[in-house]
């Protein structure tokens, strides 16, 4: 394993080849080069990222999937500017990146909402830091709040709203200042299966409408799998970026169920005996 | 509820359907344990009171009769009235620069971790001292007049409110930090949108307890310093073996501390209802 981030070159099984555009002529809206990333605690230093580079193309749904504590949440975080990489460097659009950016937002897995704030004043925190008049602002919440359907609990306080509620709020809340990037950080792990199920076509459909650029990090295969164009997957100690499957599918997925697709079971016990492998070299 | 809980028709907040479907129990319930269970619990206390007055000798106990007989004859318009009213001011005086002098230093230490570093061994030698022994320190420097009892009050009912601004400001959420980053706010804002308003569970809970102490040092202050407002009384009807009237002073002293309890509690549930709610 050299450590460095390989397209596709080797395919998985039987890939379906029908590649679309040729790699170079993609727009990459956003570009990873080399991120290196430890953790010193007075017990263990952590390797949470070893030389990771990763172009994300524009538009694209890309999931990077991995066990857990294998560095998909840090270089997500990194990519935020809520942690600072120890080498490497993160262009947006051709222009480095320095601490937290206004182009990109997060989505977190613990939303929280702020419990002060009605749930529209939550999704317009982030305009109201931007500079934009009061008005506007609370016109532009309530139009992302229409889009995940949450119109109609504007005015009441958020921890009146249940959990699935309360994490369309979260991704209202990131897509209400239109980042150019949306960062989603294992947003629906703490939902029952239902709910999560729910969001996973909510969010499938706000992707297909709106066209954001999506990094998504999750360590649900079949989520990864039903929502993503492209998936990255992780191996842990030193957390690397070892491989990056294109997901063939065709879309949208919502019209049937995409973990019955042949395609889909291959990609799978693909994915699956991946991170197994990972993680017994974790051991 | 669950199975519609991510829909996208789910709009009405979840709950209020079902707390309106059994709201019939919690407000017996309600009645029962915030109401009843009180209201026969004074009474029985002051059955057994009275019955006690009977056969033991009033300088002891007195009776609840001749207390609310006492309580009206000193504080309505008796001469305990003026003395009250100098008592009540100095309170508040003290109390209203105690209290803000706290949340404003609190905010500050909470904020400025260099502030805090050189006034940590200060505030914790001062919040660990018995602050009465401050008391014959502040006669000499002020002499023995409202200055000084003023002085103790704010002294006594600083130091939590500081205190808990600090610590409020210190316990913040990581994660509601870290919104705020993320979505931009600079430090200023961040402080002023994000870590203050997170802050004010801690804030409240110092004003509770200052405002406590400050009602303490009125008293001590007004029996050490100077003998002078309700302080006065007590130590009059104490030496005089005046039980009647002494219980109808501690009754008073008792109904101060929970009319500031009341409006503290009024101003949280007006204003920052979220504290006790979101919880």
């Amino acid at each position: 394993m050299t450590g460095e981030a390989t397209y596709t070159t080797q395919d998985p099984p039987t890939a379906a080849s029908d590649p679309v555009a040729p790699r170079s002529d993609r727009d990459k809206i956003l570009r990873i080069e080399s991120v290196c990333k430890t953790f010193f605690t007075t017990r263990r230093t952590v390797h949470a990222l070893d030389r990771v580079s990763l172009d994300v193309h524009r538009g694209e749904f890309i999931s990077l999937v991995g066990v857990s504590g294998c560095g998909k949440t840090t270089l997500l975080r990194i990519l935020d500017g809520l942690d600072t990489a120890d080498s490497g460097t993160i262009s947006l659009d051709g222009v480095k990146l320095d601490g937290v950016s206004h182009d990109m937002s997060y989505v977190f897995q613990d939303i929280n909402l702020l419990p002060w704030r009605n749930v529209l004043d939550n999704v317009a925190l982030g305009l109201e830091v931007r500079g934009v008049g009061k008005a506007e602002r609370r016109a532009r919440a309530m139009e992302v709040l229409e889009l995940v359907g949450l119109a109609s609990v504007a005015k009441v306080p958020p921890y009146t709203l249940s959990g699935g509620m309360q994490q369309r709020v979260g991704v209202a809340r990131a897509l209400a200042v239109r980042p150019k990037v949306l960062l989603m950080d294992e947003p629906f792990g703490q939902l029952d299966n239902f709910t999560r199920e729910a969001l996973q076509v909510e969010i499938a459909n706000l992707w297909e409408k709106l066209g954001t650029t999506i990094v998504f990090v999750t360590h649900d295969v079949d989520e990864a799998i039903f929502l993503s164009d492209r998936i990255g997957l992780f191996q842990p100690g030193p957390g690397r970026l070892t491989e990056i499957l294109d997901v063939d599918l065709p879309r949208p997925r919502t019209d049937y169920d995409v973990r019955a697709h042949p395609r889909a079971i291959e990609l799978r016990a693909y994915i699956t005996e991946h991170l197994r492998g990972g993680k017994e070299a974790a051991r | 509820m669950t199975a519609v809980a991510g829909s996208l028709t789910d709009a009405a907040p979840q709950g209020a359907s079902a707390s309106r479907a059994r709201g019939r129990r919690p407000v017996t319930e309600w009645r029962v344990t915030r109401v009843v269970a009180p209201l026969v619990a004074v009474g029985v206390l002051f059955g057994l009171w009275e019955l006690a007055g009977l056969f033991v000798s009033t300088s002891l106990i007195s009776s609840p009769q001749q207390v609310a007989v006492d309580f009206v004859d000193q504080f309505i318009s008796g001469p305990a009235v003026p003395a009250l009213e100098l008592s009540l001011r100095e309170l508040y005086i003290g109390i209203g620069i105690g209290v803000s002098a706290g949340i404003v230093l609190g905010l500050a230490i909470g904020r400025y971790r260099l502030l805090d570093a050189v006034l940590s061994p200060y505030i914790n030698a001062a919040n660990a001292t018995p602050l009465n022994v401050l008391i014959p320190l502040l006669l000499v420097w002020v002499g023995i007049g409202t200055e000084a009892r003023i002085l103790f009050i704010i002294l006594i009912s600083f130091f939590p409110v500081l205190l808990n601004t600090a610590g409020g400001l210190r316990n913040v959420s990581k994660g509601y930090v870290e919104v705020g980053k993320m979505l931009g706010l600079n430090e200023h804002q961040l402080m002023r949108k994000v870590i203050l308003p997170a802050s004010m569970p801690y804030i409240f809970a110092g004003v509770r307890v200052g405002v406590a102490l400050g009602v303490i040092g009125m008293i001590v202050g007004e029996i050490e310093v100077s003998n002078v407002g309700i302080g006065y009384f007590i130590n009059l009807y104490g030496n005089g073996f005046r039980t009647g009237q002494l219980l109808a002073l501690i009754f008073l002293a008792a109904l101060i501390g929970v009319a500031n309890v009341l409006v503290i509690r009024g101003v949280q549930a007006r204003w920052f209802r979220w504290i006790s709610a979101a919880r």
